[in-house]
């Protein structure tokens, strides 16, 4: 090689050493604890990666993070009558793959989503929708099958998301790996278990985001990212564990966000009524009072989480106060009330009534964070009270079979004694959370509590009307839940972030809605 | 030789066969249910039926078996049932990453633990013995996940010297196969060690020596053949491990290796995914054998199978 040769190749090498390092300033790379399977909303509505479809696809409305609407595909709405919301669009738009976005494709996307013949999942999302209809160009009606007080709100759900349906109807599932939206980023790259790559939209309707290159990395291990957040692999971690918050939010070159999840966590009982301990009504009080949830989310959940004080998240709208203090004595009165003693069994003191123990299963699904030191501590606080309690924890897939057989009356009282549940609606107004938990008809009714009077508050709640009827009603529902002591309160969920300081435009969102397009780097 | 080899290769068809039986079998008696992890907990029952129906989960086992058999004959491995694209696609790239991890980590270990197990054994009682005998202790015992994040510390997050997670770079290989190379290392050098010093004792090596051969000749060419046949069967049964998902140091590193994708797999009841997964390391861990074998006959002449 002679010096002229050597010379070129050297300018060669640092020249594209200077062009990688300018393209890295503009990109933002983002950790991320588990991958979709799918980037059509339509296959994959898990929550914990709606954030990233969101890159992609985008819904009429959005929620800011103190909870208003956003116009966002739809620039204005209004009610026409009981059943119907008339959306006017956003003009100029257009998907990725160049199909305009209209109110055709408002309607397509319905059409595709409530399609009998196939399996979408984000129908499941919007039950009281039924459909959508062409006005005119911009103008699309939506329509519910009754009148529907939260019809709004499921406008704005992370699940949802108004896809380019018109192209998913000609390929089929391969728009699972070539997704077309309407969003500031379009797929670039997506390699499988370990990264997507996505570049600025240059036709997004909000202007071109000003981050050139946006990359998601499946990160399992919440140590891993953390220590790759550190040395500046990464920018923003979605979740970070709770343990490692206060150490990263003291260095300098971190920056720690949190947003309450408006995802209350409780230890719901089996109200089956043959049930042979928590069919009586005074031994779920009992145990609601045995149970210290400041110390769960204080001492083990630490910024994850807050003390829950009611049925609902705090920061939704039709949330009340309705508290579970935390009083032993109060518990045990109630339990010699209602003829139980304090018996002996081997090196424990346990409630007794007629020869029966106070004794049960927590069962706990394995999916939530850090569910396993809760159940213990739950466990332990209940056998100081004088409850033997056993843990058994099970895995997603039965987590479903249980909530399947429970539907379909094949298993009642035998599903289990105590069950770990969030409630996983995510709206700003709380009544379809209660809904799908509680009511009779509710769809994730795994307590199987049937209460007549509260169906009908509840209803009255979710019908259209006067907020202060509304909230009336929620009241009237939650103290219901309050007074049969539905559940044992634990605590609201908080999300945890953590961002390198040079990444401007960042907030936490109680419902994860992420706005990549605002973001910049310094 | 010729008929043996295809004598071996015919012996692993019915391997394989037993092997897909197994999986189905796993799947169908397992509990959870496919059905529900597709269509999440909103589905309606009736639509849930329907998909039972349509995937022909409705059917009797052995239907359910013979129309598996019937496509994996015609090299269809299915759809997934959780991403819904055909599951070669799905698998292909974690095949990829897994045998790229199995390589490096091959060579990682036979490069620790052969080389090391020598020393050892012609030093034997010496201080060399002493130390690499204490210190591979410590490397069969330390368990990956704390081999893998001390690793992690020291090179990625101290020295900056390799990336900390996926497959950005050339050497982001690196430090997942070292932390199941010191692990296979420590036992292969052991392994060595043992063997090497068995064929030591033998009388055509005190004649090697005595017809004045140079020591390395008689402890490389003479000793070290003779004491392969061990050293290269539990390299081959390591590779096997490692073909078949390194979970534990897949998931500290995040590298997209087959492992994490099974797991996950398994979480979800995907199970055109897992028993595609689960054939194709069988039928890996079978080839890695019949090579072994193969190798065997190659080290020792005298070896040869009926």
């Amino acid at each position: 090689m002679d010096a002229r040769t050597l010379k070129r190749l050297l300018i060669a090498v640092a020249t594209l050493a200077l062009l990688t390092a300018a393209s890295a300033s503009n990109t933002l790379a983002v950790a991320w604890h588990s991958e979709p399977v799918s980037l059509d909303p339509h296959y994959d509505t898990s929550g914990s990666i709606m954030p990233i479809q969101r890159a992609i696809h985008e819904p009429l409305i959005k929620l800011s993070a103190d909870m208003e609407y956003i116009p966002w595909l739809a620039e204005s709405w209004e009610q026409i009558d009981e059943t119907t919301y008339r959306f006017s669009l956003r003009q100029g738009v257009t998907y990725h793959s160049g199909n305009p976005f209209n109110a055709e494709a408002v309607v397509a996307f319905f059409d595709r989503t409530f399609d009998e013949a196939d399996t979408g999942r984000q129908r499941g999302w919007i039950p009281d929708i039924i459909g959508a209809q062409v006005v005119d160009e911009y103008t699309v009606d939506i329509m519910s099958a009754g009148p529907h007080a939260t019809f709004l709100d499921d406008m704005t759900r992370i699940h949802i998301h108004i896809t380019d349906a018109v192209l998913a109807n000609e390929i089929g599932e391969r728009h699972g790996s070539e997704p077309s939206g309407t969003g500031p980023y379009m797929l670039d790259e997506w390699r499988r278990g370990e990264m997507i790559r996505m570049t600025a939209n240059p036709d997004y309707w909000g202007g071109v985001p000003a981050i050139e290159t946006l990359e998601f990395y499946f990160i399992p291990e919440a140590t891993t990212a953390v220590g790759a957040l550190e040395v500046g692999e990464i920018d923003i971690v979605w979740e970070v564990p709770p343990h490692e918050a206060a150490r990263l939010g003291a260095l300098p070159e971190i920056e720690i966000h949190t947003a309450s999840t408006a995802r209350p966590m409780m230890y719901h009982f089996n109200h089956h009524p043959d049930h042979p301990l928590f069919s009586d009504l005074a031994v779920r009080k009992a145990i609601t009072y045995a149970i210290d949830n400041d110390v769960i989310a204080d001492v083990i959940l630490g910024d994850m989480a807050d003390p829950l004080r009611g049925f609902l998240g705090s920061n939704t709208w039709g949330f009340f106060e309705f508290d579970q203090p935390f009083d032993p004595e109060r518990g045990a009165e109630i339990l010699r009330e209602a003829g139980w003693e304090l018996g002996q069994v081997g090196q424990y003191d346990v409630w007794m009534k007629d020869g029966q123990r106070l004794q049960f299963t927590l069962t706990h699904p394995n999916f939530w964070p850090r569910q396993a030191e809760v159940a213990e501590q739950v466990q332990a606080q209940l056998a100081a009270f004088g409850a033997l309690v056993s843990i058994n924890t099970i895995d997603r897939a039965l987590h479903w079979d249980i909530l399947n057989h429970i539907r379909t009356g094949v298993e009642g009282v035998a599903a289990f004694d105590m069950y770990f549940l969030g409630n996983g609606q995510r709206t700003r107004d709380g009544g379809p959370n209660l809904q799908d938990t509680y009511a009779s008809w509710g769809i994730t009714n795994l307590v199987q509590w049937n209460n007549p009077e509260f169906d009908e508050y509840l209803s009255q709640g979710l019908s259209p009307g006067p907020e202060e009827e509304r909230l009336a009603a929620y009241r009237e529902a939650q103290r219901l839940l309050h007074e049969h002591a539905v559940a044992a309160q634990l605590y609201e969920v908080n999300l945890i972030q953590a961002v390198r300081s040079d990444v401007v435009g960042f907030e936490a969102h109680p419902m994860e809605e992420p706005f990549w397009e605002r973001l910049t780097k310094q | 030789m010729g008929t043996y080899v295809v004598k071996r290769v015919l012996q692993i068809i019915p391997v394989l066969i037993g092997i897909t039986f197994l999986a189905f079998l796993v799947f169908y008696f397992g509990p959870g249910d496919p059905v529900l992890m597709i269509l999440g907990e909103h589905a309606s029952p009736e639509l849930i039926e329907r998909e039972r129906t349509r995937l022909g989960l409705d059917q009797p086992m052995l239907v359910q078996y013979a129309r598996f058999l019937g496509n994996l004959a015609q090299g269809d491995l299915g759809i997934s049932y959780r991403s819904r694209e055909p599951v070669t696609s799905v698998i292909a790239p974690a095949l990829r990453a897994t045998v790229i991890l199995a390589i490096v980590t091959m060579l990682f270990t036979a490069l620790i633990g052969i080389p090391t197990g020598i020393l050892a054994a012609t030093n034997r009682g010496g201080v060399v013995d002493q130390v690499t005998m204490s210190v591979t202790m410590v490397g069969v015992s330390a368990p990956a996940f704390f081999v893998g994040i001390l690793l992690l510390l020291v090179f990625s997050y101290q020295l900056r010297w390799f990336p900390a997670s996926g497959m950005r770079d050339w050497n982001s290989v690196v430090l997942p196969a070292l932390t199941i190379a010191l692990h296979f290392g420590a036992m292969l050098a052991r392994m060595t060690r043992s063997a090497m010093l068995e064929v030591l004792g033998e009388d055509y090596i005190r004649t090697a020596k005595s017809k004045g051969l140079a020591r390395r000749v008689v402890e490389y060419k003479h000793a070290l053949r003779n004491a392969a046949l061990p050293v290269v069967t539990l390299l081959g049964l390591q590779a096997g491990h490692v073909l078949g998902g390194a979970v534990v140091a897949e998931t500290i590193f995040a590298w997209p290796g087959l492992g994490r994708l099974l797991l996950n797999g398994i979480i979800w009841r995907d199970a055109p995914l897992v028993q595609a997964g689960v054939i194709i390391i069988a039928f890996m861990f079978s080839v890695v054998t019949f090579f072994v074998d193969i190798v065997y006959s190659w080290l020792n002449p005298t070896i040869r199978y009926g």
